[in-house]
């Protein structure tokens, strides 16, 4: 018995957390409490109409940006105010330090980047990439309070329903953490978020020139895409931005369909998109890994192949 | 100042594969050092090249670790304390960082820590932020840019877009990305001197630890089972001249509303 705890560094996560928050609260036999930190802590009605039965705010200027070490005390002192039996943090690169060290100051276990959480013999169970993405382990939380960390885009955030629950301030305290962040840059990534794109053409290293990219610019604009890639040309090549990459250390992707031109479709990328609707493999290699992975498979030269997809979308498309 | 580089053996992730049911099998599959570690210890070793007097400590674990150190001591670490993998088989990174936590408290102390940002077999990154919760020191993770100036370390973290610039006094732990260094090749005079380079063996109850603290008995994550995903594709060939091909592709695609 107790609640579940939920809390993410970002208030959409937050929403889909909630929502997978809500079967577990149910079969526990506990309530939902959101903690809306920093920022969020304005938009407190927006979780208590989404899910959360109490939502707790601190709008603590240490909360912002998210920092390690006042997240680890923040989630700490919420812990011990809320005595849950599950805590569900949405999984970001800093915010699993936090959960990790929260973990390790209460001697339980830590869930990373769970995925279809459920409850198994009563313990918190689900799936995560393993060996690069070659497997998935299925694992479970054996201790007391149950922290997991939970990706982005599992699931749809619900819609605002009803009155709500309650809203309720709290005060923590927050000591100046050790690691200083003395600047903060953000990287420019233009118009691109793939993670909202329903299209996506990828490039990959078949594609021989950074000028060719055009090929898959053209195709992903006369579908009203956006254009991915591999590693190899964001990282090696740079002919695109890291907003680009998909894969294990890219962007996590799950459109309508995903165009791959001249991409071999190694696990390492294949951990990155295999959730989309539709694959598509253009490869002239019939052994490629993305070929065999793949819905609809063109296997002949890109640079014969995409000109004349091109011509055949805007026609369509009466373009 | 001492730079204590962690590294750990995997199996080839590469190598594994799943057999008829679909299970992971890792059986007979070779070794290798986890190659973020690698990145770790070259950011140790271009440490030590700026600053004279610095010395190098791997602590390093695995299945066949006495052998696989010696590929880090090559790269130019100047000792290593090793603990074999077997001893705390089974356990999570709750139950490893009580190993490595106590294995780092034994041989003094360390100025700064230096991990991957995870490992290629489990890849969960939580290795560095325990440590630094045992320890009681600050952590940084995802660098991709490390030096150290005086009593502080400076840091550029990547996450996701945003470049974060921080300073650390020392001691602490830093978990590094890939794009920080390309890890070098060591030369065969090099490979030759690594297996005179001190190395030591230390079983758990070395470090303090009674078999109950780590293995699945202190665990607080039960792996019960690991998969190859499954991925049902229709696996439609299209065929014919780029033009026709092109036509069926976009007949298709109308067809499963993409567009
Ligand atoms: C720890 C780790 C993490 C990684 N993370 C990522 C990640 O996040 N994302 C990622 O993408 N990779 C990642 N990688 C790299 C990954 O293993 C592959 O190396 C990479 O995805 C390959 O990129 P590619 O498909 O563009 O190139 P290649 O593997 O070189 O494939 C090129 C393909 O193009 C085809 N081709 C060539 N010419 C033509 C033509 N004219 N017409 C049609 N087809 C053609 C070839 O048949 C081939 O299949 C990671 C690797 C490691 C070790």
């Amino acid at each position: 018995m107790g609640d579940v705890l939920v809390t993410a560094p970002d208030a959409e996560h937050g929403y889909e957390l909630l929502a997978q928050a809500g079967p577990l609260a149910a079969q526990v036999g506990g309530k939902v409490v959101y903690a809306a930190l920093g920022d969020q802590a304005a938009q407190a009605k927006e979780f208590a109409t989404r899910g959360a039965h109490r939502v707790l705010t601190c709008s603590d200027p240490a909360l912002t940006p998210y920092q390690t070490e006042p997240y680890t005390e923040a989630y700490l002192q919420l812990i011990e105010k809320v005595k849950p039996s599950i805590v569900l943090i949405g999984a970001t690169i800093r915010s699993k330090d936090a959960a990790a060290r929260v973990a390790t100051k209460l001697e339980v276990g830590c869930g990373c980047e769970i995925m279809n959480l459920r409850l198994d013999g009563g313990r918190l169970t689900g799936e995560r990439v393993y060996f690069s993405g070659r497997s998935l382990a299925t694992e479970r939380l054996l201790k007391d309070p149950q922290i997991a960390t939970v990706p982005a885009r599992l699931v749809d955030a619900p819609a605002p329903q009803g009155a709500g629950g309650s809203v309720e301030a709290v005060a923590l305290k927050l000591t100046p953490p050790k690691a200083k962040i003395v600047k903060r840059e953000k990287k420019e990534s233009g118009s691109v978020h793939l993670e909202d794109a329903d299209i996506i053409v990828s490039a990959g290293r078949g594609i021989k020139k950074k000028e060719d990219l055009k090929l898959a610019e053209d195709l992903a604009a006369a579908l009203g895409g956006q254009v991915g890639c591999t590693r190899p040309i964001a990282a090696d090549l740079k002919w695109l931005g890291d907003a680009h990459w998909i894969g294990l250390s890219g962007h996590e992707v799950k459109p309508k369909a995903y165009i791959g031109l001249g991409v071999s479709g190694q696990i390492q990328h294949v951990a990155g998109m295999r959730s989309s609707k539709i694959i598509v493999a253009i490869n002239k290699d019939e052994e490629a890994p993305l070929v065999k992975i793949s819905d609809y498979a063109v296997v002949d030269d890109l640079y014969k192949v995409v000109p004349a997809l091109v011509q055949a979308v805007k026609k369509a498309r009466g373009q | 100042m001492r730079i204590v580089p962690l590294v750990k053996q995997v199996v080839d992730v590469d190598q594994v594969k799943a057999d008829a049911d679909g299970n992971i099998q890792t059986q007979g599959v070779p070794f290798k050092i986890s190659n973020y570690d690698k990145n770790g210890v070259e950011a140790a070793v271009r440490i030590k090249e700026k600053n004279p007097g610095t010395e190098i400590v791997a602590l390093a674990t695995g299945p066949n670790i006495k052998e696989g150190v010696k590929e880090v001591l090559a790269m130019g670490c100047d000792k290593a304390f090793v603990i074999n993998s077997s001893e705390f088989k089974g356990s999570d990174t709750l139950a490893s960082s009580r190993v490595i936590a106590a294995a780092i408290q034994k041989m003094g102390g360390a100025d700064l820590i230096i991990g991957g940002e995870g490992s290629l077999d489990a890849y969960t990154g939580f290795l560095g932020p325990r440590l630094s919760m045992r320890l009681g020191i600050p952590i940084v993770t995802y660098a991709v840019g490390l030096e150290v100036q005086g009593n502080l370390a400076k840091v550029r973290s990547n996450v996701g877009g945003i470049l974060e610039d921080f300073e650390v006094p020392l001691p602490c732990i830093v978990t590094v990305s890939e794009e920080i260094n390309q890890p070098r090749l060591p030369a065969l005079i090099q490979i030759l001197q690594a297996g005179k380079k001190p190395t030591q063996e230390w079983k758990l109850s070395d470090v303090g630890l009674s078999a109950d603290a780590v293995g699945e008995a202190g665990a607080g994550v039960k792996i019960l089972k690991n998969q190859a995903p499954k991925m049902e594709r229709k696996r439609v060939r299209i065929k014919g001249t780029p033009e026709e091909a092109a036509e069926q592709l976009v007949q298709a695609l109308r067809k499963e509303g993409v567009f």
